[in-house]
């Protein structure tokens, strides 16, 4: 039984998450039967787990907010604010007594009063009449004003040669993802012919798309831009008229009611505005009767229909999601095999380079299918530590909930990407510095609503979130439409901190990287949220133990967008080697540019640290003076250049090693203050080979190009 | 487990992969049925892209024609693009058509993906067959 404890207490938090992501949901209005029977079962199934492991406290509450549930579900009571309220509290106080389940602790005198507070108000609300008859059932629906739906509604037929051209849709729809999230897709296959007409080489399909997307109508357009000659690409804002949504199921080929249940099945129009509309058209065309008859008819076999297969589709996700494919792991043991995994690929490495020795042929090549092997493991091995950042992500809309309504702004979390996947290390480490980023944005990041509408822009302020892959890093985003930062007092606050001369000049990226610096902040009132300080230091900190950068956008009145970089993967990278003297150094690949070599013609002088690279000023710094190593410098010296973000550099060594593959492991605590390392490796020899922190040392290059530029010299930077 | 067993799971993979092998040499698809009087199974190796799909046709379409119960294997898909999505969504829709019964099981991560992305995952997927 002990064994399924933690299972349990697993599930509650799931489920909690759960309960939590669909109230919020509600509370901004989003919400439907499935979700209110979501959050309904969450309760109920939390009571049941808790009863047969006997805990009474949990079964007793989460009993009180099922009843309560259950009149929503029933449709006895509205889901209104108040209600979300409360039940939010509940959500809380239940994960409160998990938690003190799970530490087996007696219960704390202040969770019990608490619990009591929230029983009387779950009996009190459960006691009240039925809230009365006016649900949005009621409400008439104008036919010609807007449609309810805030997503974008995209229609896709496609020419018959489509596929035959090579342009297969399936990537642009995948890309769309990128930008913004797809609500609902129905794939369209009425114009398939029967088998023998049917050529297999052409496209046959069509899909309708509910796109939740920030992005404008230019960019949606912008992805289909190959295909719009030949096909019939229908793209309609958000809140667009009914009449035109009725004017794109004229225009397409498939039957009207048909397509008005498509257009239904995204959701980007309710049944009701699909009914009230097609019933007036009719009556103006004078055929009402026929299609006033299929709709009669239609409403009544539809819904039960609809709810069926609608709950089929969920089952059948669920189950696929659910059980059926999942195995829980303990972390350690994950983390253990990753380790192993790691000395693996060190064995490895080892066994090939004694291979190569020996001069074996069968030998070296036994080594190599060896290493391909290890290669594909350790690949396979790493995505089991990938997690999608979406649960992290939407564990903000409570923060931007409850700080919003603590300022008494009205702000919106808008969420994209969240299906990146990130290592579980970075996932875990990257919450504290979201957290302290999106505070920020919400505090400082949008103004009040006198302010927004003295400026003329919507009175509800929107922050989001963003994630996506960028050429082997991830980056996050965390961006906000509000005032966007005052370069001016940025400025004057860098000078009096003495980090500035007031007569130099810098670009703006750089001035927006003071807000980094501890003790700086440009927040004109302290509150109890952010604004002392401290803070952005601390996350560029916490970034910057993940291997990561930050930088920061702005533009006055229009925002700000903070932008993590991040690399993949914390345990193991794919290494450039490289020689120095009798050392070693690892240079992440992903960093490495090209490789040249150091000549006096372009101009790789001693005294300067530039190079002349195709035209391009290049600094560089080398290896040898950085890390004082000993011995002569060699005659000819190869550059290494290497790149981070838009920052590049070069970095000069005796010798090319070639590529190689490692477990990053960290430095003890004695060398915490070098640097330009990342951690150290162990090479096939059983040397040990430093590892370069490339961001570290390009900051270095930076920070020294900028003190020899004062004079007026171009930055090299870029 | 015992020593045999393990060996058989061993024989087994490396069967496996040389079919893998094979298919790709076979230019990246292949297609294996087992007619059992009017019922058939078809497994599809390797890539359902439409490079393929014009040989790949015939292959499907032609054995489901005359059986009444079927099943597709998709679990060596290792590829799919939209011309095998339409290819599947033919098949499925000529069986209902003929009232007859047609399994795709064993989705790959490929397939899987796909269909999810599609959200034809209730329509194509596992065991909805016996569906009205």
């Amino acid at each position: 039984m002990d064994a399924a404890l933690p299972v349990f207490f697993a599930e509650c938090g799931d489920l909690l998450e759960q309960m939590e992501a669909n109230l919020l949901a509600a509370e901004r209005g989003e919400i439907d039967s499935d979700s209110i029977n979501a959050i309904f079962r969450a309760a109920h199934t939390i009571k049941g787990s808790a009863g047969i492991f006997g805990y009474d406290e949990v079964v007793a509450f989460a009993h009180r907010m099922e009843t309560v549930l259950d009149d929503v579900r029933g449709g006895r009571r509205s889901l209104d604010g108040e209600l979300v309220a409360v039940l939010l509290a509940c959500c809380d106080h239940l994960h409160a007594l998990v938690e003190q389940a799970a530490g087996s602790a007696t219960l704390d005198e202040g969770v019990r009063r608490r619990g009591a507070e929230l029983g009387a108000q779950l009996r009190q609300i459960h006691g009240v009449p039925p809230a009365a008859e006016r649900g949005p059932a009621h409400e008439e629906p104008q036919l010609s004003g807007e449609a309810c739906a805030g997503h974008w509604h995209l229609s896709l037929r496609f020419d018959r040669d489509v596929l035959r051209h090579g342009l297969d849709p399936i990537p642009f729809i995948r890309y769309l993802k990128r930008l913004g999230q797809i609500e609902h897709l129905v794939t369209v296959i009425d114009a398939l012919p029967p088998a023998a007409e049917m050529d297999p080489e052409s496209c046959y399909l069509g899909y309708e798309i509910g796109l939740l997307s920030e992005a404008s109508k230019h960019d949606i357009e912008n992805v289909f831009e190959f295909l719009q000659d030949d096909s019939q690409i229908r793209i309609l804002p958000p809140h667009s008229r009914v009449a035109d949504y009725l004017a794109l199921i004229r225009e397409l080929p498939e039957e009207e009611m048909k397509l008005g249940e498509m257009l239904v099945a995204c959701g980007t129009l309710t049944r009701k505005e699909l009914q009230t509309a097609l019933h007036a058209q009719a009556r103006r065309d004078g055929e009402a009767p026929r299609l006033g008859k299929v709709l009669v008819q239609e409403k009544m076999v539809q819904p039960a229909v609809v709810d069926a297969a609608l709950e089929k589709q969920r089952q059948v996700k669920e189950s696929r999601a659910g059980e059926a494919s999942l195995v829980r792991v303990d972390a350690d043991k994950l983390d253990h095999h990753i380790n192993l995994v790691g000395e693996l690929i060190i064995a490895t490495a080892s066994a090939s380079l004694a291979a190569q020795r020996s001069g074996a042929k069968d030998l070296v090549e036994i080594a190599s299918t060896l290493g391909r092997l290890v290669e594909e493991v350790r690949d396979s091995a790493l995505t089991l530590r990938m997690v999608q950042i979406g649960a992290t992500f939407n564990r903000f809309q409570r923060v931007v909930r409850d700080v919003s309504h603590e300022l008494g702004k009205e702000i919106h979390l808008v969420i994209s990407g969240g299906e990146t996947e990130l290592d579980k290390t970075v996932i875990e480490r990257i919450g504290d510095p979201l957290t302290h980023l999106v505070r920020n944005a919400v505090d400082h990041g949008i103004e009040s609503a006198e302010v927004r509408r003295a400026a003329g822009k919507p009175l509800v302020g929107t922050v989001r979130l963003n994630a996506y892959h960028e050429s082997g890093n991830i980056i996050v985003e965390v961006s906000d439409d509000g005032g966007g930062l005052d370069k001016e007092r940025i400025r004057q606050m860098a000078i009096e901190k003495g980090m500035l001369t007031p007569e130099q000049s810098i670009t703006d990226r750089e001035l927006f990287n003071f807000v980094f610096e501890p003790g700086f902040s440009t927040a004109r009132s302290v509150s109890s949220l952010s604004g002392r300080g401290v803070g952005m230091d601390v996350v560029r900190r916490n970034i910057q133990a993940l291997r990561g950068s930050t930088e920061l956008e702005s533009a006055v009145g229009r925002g700000t967008t903070v932008r993590i970089r991040l690399p993949l993967t914390l345990a193991i990278i794919d290494g450039f080697l490289v020689g120095v003297g009798d050392a070693a150094y690892v240079i992440p690949l992903e960093t490495v540019v090209e490789c040249i070599e150091n000549t006096a013609r372009n101009g790789g002088t001693d005294a300067e640290h530039y190079l002349n690279l195709r035209g391009e000023v290049l600094p560089y710094l080398r290896i040898r003076d950085q890390f004082m190593v000993h011995g002569e410098r060699k005659e000819r010296e190869n550059i290494v250049v290497v790149r981070h973000g838009d920052r590049k550099a070069g970095l000069a060594v005796d010798a090319l090693l070639g590529e190689f593959q490692t477990v990053i492991r960290p430095l003890g605590r004695v060398f915490d203050g070098i640097a330009g390392v990342g951690g150290f490796t162990i090479l096939g020899s059983g040397d040990v080979a430093l590892i370069l922190d490339v961001p570290g040392l390009l900051r270095q290059v930076a920070h020294v190009a900028e003190n020899r530029t004062d004079c007026g010299a171009a930055l090299a930077i870029n | 487990m015992d020593g045999t067993e393990s060996g058989s799971s061993i024989r087994e993979l490396r069967r496996l992969e040389r079919k893998r092998l094979r298919a790709k040499e076979n230019g990246n698809m292949a297609v294996e049925i087992e007619r059992d009087g009017r019922r058939c199974r078809i497994a599809v190796e390797g890539e359902m892209v439409i490079r393929r799909i014009a040989d790949l046709k015939p292959q499907i379409v032609g054995p489901l024609a005359e059986c009444d119960q079927a099943e597709i294997d998709l679990r060596g898909v290792e590829e799919i693009d939209s011309a095998g999505l339409q290819l599947l969504l033919l098949a499925k829709r000529e069986a209902e058509a003929r009232g007859a019964e047609l399994r795709l099981v064993n989705h790959s991560v490929a397939v899987a993906d796909l269909l999810d992305l599609c959200e034809l995952g209730a329509y194509l997927g596992a065991g909805v067959g016996e569906r009205k």
